[in-house]
């Protein structure tokens, strides 16, 4: 009787998991197949909806001033380090010409896959005034925290995704972490094709944080060295958050003397150069930005870590000399790798921020002038 | 861990798959893995409060084998009282530390002394309430001898912690859940299949009704000064919808979760929204809390057998109690004292049990008067909700003053709560003609491809309007 028993139970629940299992597989593609359907029906949102709304905020600064003839695109590498003020001063002492007024459209956290949207959307729509644009190459990191978010849902669709998969297969990575990019671009591409948080996705309402409207109001030309916002900040997080970075690399003892080595030695590696649609991407905005009068300068920053040199390093030697800068030389730019004019290992304080913006428009006025430029 | 994650998602499927596949039929083997299951469920938030969990186990089975071992009254007493100081300690310390320190000195400062004792960073552990009463419910149970004390720790241990149940309820009674431990468990197909809808109903009302109110409730509740009182009363309704999907889904996923593993939970919310008067409402409403402070705190105060003074004071320190229990400060107290103000005139006049079957019985529609009374008791329970959700008690009062009807009533902000509105609508609809099964999807008589697409089509809005760190507001309780 007991053993009858048992063995019913047994096939009820042979049948309930084969049924659950069945029904959870019918479930996702039925769930694939009607989030692909709506995509394809009402469309995505276009870039500049989805954006964080603190690089969106800025970009209409932009849009409003026509006098703004030139722009920096990059992540907080750029919005911290790059003062458009002394910037154009310098560029007006170096070239005889007081021809440039730039802002600064740094954002943190504008990382390579979703700049390069960016800038194809600037060089699609471009603000007024605007005919030179400098970007920033930097590191392609994971999307680990940010995978719901709608910057990197607009990315990932199958082709995004199968960009983003051959761009890591054409970088200087090692396998291992290859694997892990993959799978967790592989993540945010399920999330989105299987529907998860669409709604908000479509009917996309971003707000400014409290904490990027007081970053507006302390930057007016959009950029903010860390050490000033420190000083300006009322939102005690962020002031605690910051001072921890900056503690941090007090006590960081010879990680400084590492990262320089490392920028001496990216010059003398054995680099695979291998072209991704990351890089055939920048190149075709190159030229499709040459042909509206706009030129594209990529930005090689200096303190990049290892990875965003393995990353950023083989791409920039691959772009065409004349769209393309290097600042990142400690043997040429030692100052940007001294302790005193930095505030952490990747970003440098408003001192250090002064000399590299000297040195960028320094560097821009001596390369060839095309005549796209300003 | 979140039963609305991706992790929960894997989780589960994997604690199942062990639970009756490789644990098939082993009882005890079967209770260790309820055992570890719970303590990774509770230890994936915050591992360190795991000690709180075990020490209350401890101390309440070691209880429990004294008590059987005791026949001394006054020692046993000593017994219980050990255990009431623990947990209860613990819960005050945790919960209420602060609550009282600020209470203090702010009523020195009315009287013009600056105190400036020292406050802690105490940070709430989850669902600290939930397994601090059902543990207790046992020990008081063992305590009057009205259920056998466990001897066997693993089951008792597993009883305290079992995930579906762990932090937001249901409450379970040691009479109820123990004895399901200590019995081998058979899986039905009809159990599972009941189990799976339950949860699906559970996860429908956290994510696409609760969470889609949410972000409405939290704008104009933070912006009450500012906003007209059509919006304002909206604004009460959509609290007091958002809290029911919230907590009875959660209760709904617990009970839904638990069952697939064999296991039957109480009931803990009863379509509450369609009482006929306060006292039904408390018969509807978190069963389980509402019946452990009458077996608990109500009925050993002498209930309703000391005259109506007696009665009246009873109900009050009950309704304070409890509101206490919802979170350390004075908008809950006075939550729960105003639904003792509701309750206690039926109460007296022995009409608090009027209503025990259910609204319009055997008809579609509820008559006139009937309605009228549900009406009623909702607006009461949605005032009540206003202190409850208020950040404290001058917002709570502004609020209800700025929903009075005036001028600019009727201002602007309404047609953004169309959609809002309509899921509600929806809902309560859904909920109305399903008011006699325990929730809408259970037992259903159509054909398994329609149940299949319902709860497909049900899973999907969960799916595209999730926002997968979205909390359950019990939790904080």
């Amino acid at each position: 009787m007991m053993e009858a028993m048992n063995n019913n139970s047994h096939s009820e629940l042979n049948t309930f998991s084969r049924n659950t299992l069945f029904g959870a597989l019918l479930f996702v593609v039925f769930s694939v197949v009607i989030t692909v359907a709506v995509y394809r029906v009402f469309g995505e949102p276009a870039v500049a909806e989805v954006e964080a709304p603190f690089l969106l905020a800025k970009e209409r600064l932009v849009r409003n001033d026509s006098s703004i003839n030139t722009v920096f695109i990059g992540s907080s590498v750029t919005f911290r380090q790059i003062d458009p003020g002394v910037f154009d001063a310098a560029y007006a002492e170096a070239s005889g010409a007081a021809a440039l007024k730039s802002f600064n459209l740094g954002n943190p956290g504008l990382y390579p896959m979703r700049s390069v949207s960016y800038l194809s959307h600037i060089i699609d729509e471009p603000p007024p005034g605007v005919s030179l644009v400098f970007f920033e190459l930097f590191r392609l990191d994971s999307v680990t925290y940010n995978y719901k978010s709608p910057e990197i849902m607009h990315l990932m669709s199958l082709p995004g995704f199968s960009d983003v998969v051959k761009t890591i297969r054409a970088a200087n990575f090692p396998f291992d972490y290859k694997v892990y990019l993959v799978g967790q671009y592989l993540r945010a591409l399920l999330f989105k094709l299987t529907g998860f948080g669409m709604l908000d996705y479509l009917g996309i309402d971003r707000e400014l944080r409290p904490l990027d409207e007081e970053r507006l109001s302390h930057a007016s030309s959009g950029y903010l060295a860390k050490d000033i916002e420190l000083m300006l900040s009322q939102d005690p997080d962020n002031v605690a958050k910051i001072s921890a970075i900056g503690e941090r690399f007090q006590q960081g003892g010879d990680s400084l003397e590492q990262r320089k080595r490392l920028h001496r030695e990216k010059y003398n590696n054995e680099w695979q150069l291998r072209p991704s649609p990351y890089l055939n991407r920048l190149k075709e905005l190159a030229v499709e930005a040459d042909g509206k009068g706009i030129r594209v300068v990529y930005l090689l920053p200096p303190l990049l870590t290892n990875r965003g040199i393995y990353f950023a390093y083989p791409v920039y030697r691959q772009l065409p000399v004349d769209h393309r800068l290097d600042l990142s030389d400690p043997a040429v730019f030692p100052e940007l790798y001294s302790a005193g004019n930095l505030f952490d290992l990747e970003h440098v304080n408003s001192d250090g921020a002064l000399v590299l913006s000297r040195h960028l428009a320094e560097a821009y006025a001596a390369m060839p002038q095309a005549t796209a430029a300003p | 861990m979140l039963f609305n994650s991706l992790e929960f998602l894997v989780f589960l499927p994997t604690v199942f798959f062990l639970y009756w596949f490789v644990a098939a039929s082993r009882l005890r083997l079967q209770n260790v893995l309820v055992l570890a299951a719970s303590y990774i469920f509770y230890g994936w938030w915050d591992w360190r409060f795991l000690g709180l969990i075990i020490l209350s186990t401890l101390v309440d089975y070691a209880v429990g084998r004294g008590l059987a071992r005791v026949d001394e009254q006054l020692r046993r007493r000593l017994l219980l009282s050990f255990s009431l100081v623990t947990n209860l300690g613990l819960l005050g310390f945790f919960k209420y530390w602060n609550f009282f320190i600020d209470s203090w000195i702010a009523s020195w400062a009315s009287l013009g002394v600056d105190l400036q004792p020292g406050t802690l960073q105490i940070i709430l552990p989850v669902g600290i309430s939930f397994y601090t009463f059902q543990t207790l419910s046992y020990t008081i149970d063992v305590y009057r001898r009205k259920i056998e004390p466990d001897t066997d720790f693993i089951s008792f241990a597993a009883f305290v912690a079992f995930f579906p149940q762990l932090v937001a309820g249901p409450i379970e009674r040691a009479a109820n859940l123990l004895p399901q431990f200590l019995k081998p468990r058979r899986f039905s197909l009809a159990d599972g299949e009941e189990g799976l809808r339950q949860i699906v109903w559970g996860l429908f009302k956290k994510i696409v009704i609760a969470d889609q109110l949410a972000p409405h409730v939290n704008l104009i509740f933070s912006t009450w000064e500012t906003q007209p009182g059509a919006v304002l009363c909206l604004g009460a309704v959509f609290f007091a919808i958002q809290i029911y999907c919230d907590f009875s889904g959660y209760s709904d996923i617990a009970i839904g979760t638990a069952r697939l593993f064999g296991f039957r939970l109480m009931t803990n919310f009863r379509y509450p929204y369609f009482s006929r008067d306060i006292g039904e409402f408390w018969r509807r409403w978190h069963i389980s809390l509402s019946t452990w402070f009458r077996d608990y705190v109500y009925i050993p105060l002498g209930g309703s057998r000391g005259g109506s003074m007696k009665t009246a004071r009873n109900v009050l320190i009950v309704f304070a109690v409890s509101g206490m229990w919802h979170g350390a400060n004075w908008t809950f107290i006075v939550w729960g004292v105003l639904h003792a103000c509701y309750f206690l005139p039926s109460i007296l006049r022995q009409q608090h049990r009027n209503y025990l079957d259910e609204a319009a019985s055997g008809a579609l529609w509820p008559g006139a008067r009937e309605f009228l009374n549900i009406l009623l008791t909702f607006s009461l329970v949605c005032v009540a909700w206003v202190f409850f959700r208020a950040e404290n008690l001058s917002d709570a009062t502004g609020y209800l003053s700025a929903m009075l009807p005036g001028a600019g009533f009727f201002g602007g902000g309404l047609t953004a709560l169309f959609v809002p509105s309509a899921l509600i609508v929806l809902l309560l609809v859904v909920e109305w003609v399903s008011r006699e099964k325990p929730f809408p999807l259970s037992e259903p008589v159509w054909p398994s491809w329609v149940q299949a697409s319902v709860c497909f089509v049900l899973l999907y809005s969960c799916v595209i309007t999730s926002d997968s760190t979205a909390e359950f507001i019990y939790f904080q309780f």
